[in-house]
């Protein structure tokens, strides 16, 4: 998996490419735990990933906790499988979509 | 071999070294000895170049000194018999005797004459007579100034007219006397001024005599005859011969024709006479030439080679009569004691050398022997401990002590070994460690699925219904877990989980989850009921952010009232007697653990005879194959369809294995679970 991140003022975009499982989920969590405290608001682009196992949920919900305490987290181009997916574990009615 | 090459190697080396600066500072010690007597000997010759130069220099001063005495005085006489001529009024007429054959002790004035005048006398001419009484004026001045003429032998003039008065002690043998016709009385004549003959053998002495003559002249400045004296040069000989520079040479003196006029070579012959001898030498050119430098006046100083013996010479003239004396004195004698010394030096510094040489070169055999053993042996014991070491002996104790870096290489070596160890201990325990986490995970994987139902039929009283479940665990120990069991009577409970995430963390999640639920669906909860309660309780301790999903339905069997609640999980597949597989409708909450204060909602359906309920985790359709595809709900769907009349067992196995087929060895990252439910 890649992850890129950009930056737009007090906005991190971080764009995931590849697959969101055991394996991957680490990395992402490693930058969710890097994220300034004084972000604001945070994107998950999800443009480029086609799989999101348990793991990468785990992660995604670490994430979106975390930015519930200090600001607000999206996610993005949620492609049609991991849309499913969210929909399945209920992830949807928690995540914000834009 | 190789302890022995670092020994031999130093002892070679050091040796080397010292036997170089030994040979090095013999040479210095050699070549400075050999500059040293070159320095001495050439200190010796300049010394002795001047000490020759000064004594022969001041020797001839001194004869000079002399010498020109008489030559003064002869010259007093010349002008004091000018002074007659010029006077001669006022003076009075003086007879002197004439001469006769007795002997006489003393000096006594005397008149000679010539054979002519001495034939004709006592009548000899005015003119002659006149001067011979005016001439007899001399005698004062002849018979004065003895003291200071100690070496003049005689005094006397001539005159031109053929007489002589002389004033001597000497014994005539004839009377007449041809005074105008002697070699001196010529040579004055002709020069014209004073003139030192060339020594010859006194006829009265027997000894080298030398006559110093000067012309006289009237008051008309004419000729009129020469006044001389007889020096006896005895006594200069004898001083000259005497310069013998303390016996290692000889001086010598030469007249204007090379004759010696002094030399220890002069010497009467038998009869008590002396003949003249050339200071030449037959086949000396070397020394010939320096014999014509001293006829030619010049003062030097030479090296000369006379019969193949080196010689230093040194001359000077004796300016008044033009004679030369030379002092000569054999080299071999002058640097004899430089060349002594230098012979002593050599000698003993050479033999003070090649002993010393001996003494050092054995001293430095053993000194570096020990030296060379007590820097190779520490090595060589390093090495025999390394070596013990490497063979694998692990105790390394350093025992060298020599302070220097080989004790630091010992130390280090003792540190690594002592690490290395430590290492070595610490894997092994690292392993054991290993081994017994390893273990107790098997054993947690077997408490684990211990912990879920696994002996069917289930409920072998109730033949309401069947059930039959499986999990395949993937290699780690998983969170996947499935629970099924009477709450009462008259209600079935079946759940479907997956905790996210692996290994112990999620097993113990598991456990957790599963006895909350199992708890809270004992307590007749109903099935929202038991999952919101279950999630409040794990979201309390969850600092993982762990999150488990979960299907659970509630049979009541008397109804065949299927209760179900969803949290994030799955959905369950459903065929009704007689149709299709289709996915169960449901509203799947959010996941369990997930945030707190989540409502769940519940949705009931009726099921009848031949029902059936298939529930599974993700571990189903997200099983992968060697092509990382996964196996999807489609293929389970399209699978299921297929084994649609086979027993919950068969199906549940047959599901397995094609499964197992399209993962095609690939290994699986989650567990396997799965749950079929069929109302009878």
């Amino acid at each position: 998996m890649k992850i890129v991140k950009k930056q737009e003022d007090g906005k991190l975009i971080l764009a995931l490419e590849g697959r969101l499982d055991t394996v991957t989920a680490p990395k992402l969590e490693e930058e969710i735990n890097a994220i300034s405290p004084h972000l604001n608001e945070l994107v998950l682009d999800l443009a480029d990933i086609d799989y999101v196992s348990s793991a990468g949920l785990r992660v995604i919900l670490a994430a979106q906790k975390k930015m519930t305490t200090q600001g607000s987290m999206a996610v993005a181009n949620v492609c049609e499988t991991v849309r499913e997916v969210f929909d399945m574990t209920g992830f949807s009615t928690i995540l914000t979509f834009c | 071999m190789k302890q022995k090459s670092i020994n031999r190697k130093i002892l070679v080396n050091i040796i080397l070294v010292s036997v170089a600066s030994l040979v090095l500072l013999g040479s210095i010690s050699v070549v400075s000895v050999f500059q040293q007597s070159k320095m001495s000997e050439d200190a010796l010759i300049s010394q002795t170049k001047a000490t020759m130069c000064m004594q022969v220099v001041d020797k001839v001063v001194n004869i000079d000194e002399r010498l020109s005495a008489s030559n003064k005085k002869v010259e007093y006489f010349s002008n004091f018999l000018n002074s007659l001529y010029k006077e001669a009024y006022t003076l009075p007429r003086i007879t002197i005797p004439l001469n006769n054959l007795e002997k006489s002790n003393k000096k006594r004035l005397r008149m000679l004459l010539n054979e002519d005048n001495y034939n004709r006398y006592p009548q000899l001419p005015k003119k002659v007579k006149s001067e011979m009484l005016l001439l007899g004026n001399i005698k004062s001045a002849f018979t004065s100034n003895r003291d200071d003429m100690e070496d003049v032998t005689s005094v006397y003039l001539a005159s031109e007219f053929g007489y002589a008065y002389m004033f001597d002690d000497y014994t005539d043998t004839v009377q007449n006397y041809e005074v105008t016709k002697h070699p001196w009385y010529i040579a004055a004549k002709r020069e014209q001024q004073t003139f030192w003959t060339d020594p010859y053998l006194d006829a009265f002495t027997g000894g080298i005599s030398l006559t110093c003559a000067s012309p006289f002249y009237d008051n008309e400045n004419k000729f009129r005859g020469v006044v001389a004296l007889d020096y006896n040069a005895s006594k200069i000989n004898t001083e000259i011969i005497g310069v013998d520079n303390n016996g290692i040479g000889y001086a010598f003196a030469i007249d204007r024709s090379g004759n010696y006029m002094a030399s220890k070579d002069l010497k009467p012959d038998k009869n008590g006479e002396f003949s003249l001898v050339s200071a030449y030498k037959d086949n000396q050119s070397e020394y010939n030439a320096e014999v014509d430098s001293m006829i030619a006046g010049n003062t030097d100083f030479a090296e000369v080679s006379i019969d193949g013996v080196v010689f230093y010479m040194a001359y000077a003239p004796i300016k008044s009569t033009g004679w030369s004396m030379a002092i000569v004195v054999p080299k071999v004698t002058v640097i004899a004691p430089a060349k002594k010394a230098s012979e002593h030096i050599t000698t003993l510094g050479l033999g003070l050398m090649a002993v010393s040489f001996i003494i050092i070169s054995i001293l430095i055999s053993v000194l570096s022997k020990r030296v060379s053993e007590k820097i190779s042996d520490p090595i060589i014991e390093l090495q025999e401990a390394v070596e013990n070491y490497v063979s694998g002996d692990l105790e390394f104790e350093n025992k060298i002590s020599t302070g220097d870096e080989i004790e630091s290489l010992g130390r280090a070596f003792e540190k690594a070994s002592l690490d290395v160890k430590r290492y070595i201990d610490d894997l092994a325990s690292v392993t054991a460690e290993k081994e017994r986490i390893g273990a107790e995970l098997d054993i947690a994987t077997k408490i684990q699925r211990s912990m879920l139902p696994s002996i069917f039929p289930a409920f072998p009283m109730r033949d309401e219904f069947d059930l039959y479940a499986t999990m395949v665990p993937a290699k780690e120990v998983g969170g996947d877990f499935y629970d099924l069991f009477l709450i009462d009577e008259d209600h079935l409970c079946v759940v479907m989980a997956d905790v996210s995430g692996k290994g112990v963390p999620a097993a113990l999640f598991m456990v957790i989850a599963k006895t909350l639920i199992k708890n809270q669906a004992q307590l007749h909860k109903t099935p929202k009921e038991i999952f919101e309660l279950t999630n409040e309780q794990l979201c309390e301790s969850n600092e993982t952010g762990m999150f488990v999903t979960a299907f659970l339905g509630v049979l009541e069997i008397s109804t065949s009232s299927f209760t179900y609640v969803n949290a994030g999980h799955n959905p369950p597949l459903i065929k009704k007697l007689g149709g299709d597989f289709e996915w169960l409708e449901t509203r799947p909450g959010f996941v369990l653990a997930g945030i707190e204060g989540m409502a769940y909602r519940q949705d009931e359906i009726r099921l009848g005879a031949g029902d059936l309920l298939y529930m599974y985790t993700d571990g189903v359709t997200e099983a992968v194959n060697c092509d990382e595809a996964l196996f999807t709900e489609a293929r389970l769907l399209a699978n299921v369809n297929q084994l649609r009349d086979y027993s919950l067992r068969d199906l549940l196995e047959s599901i397995k294995r094609d499964i197992d087929e399209f993962a095609g060895g690939a290994e699986q990252a989650d567990d396997i679970t799965m749950l079929a439910l069929k109302i009878n």
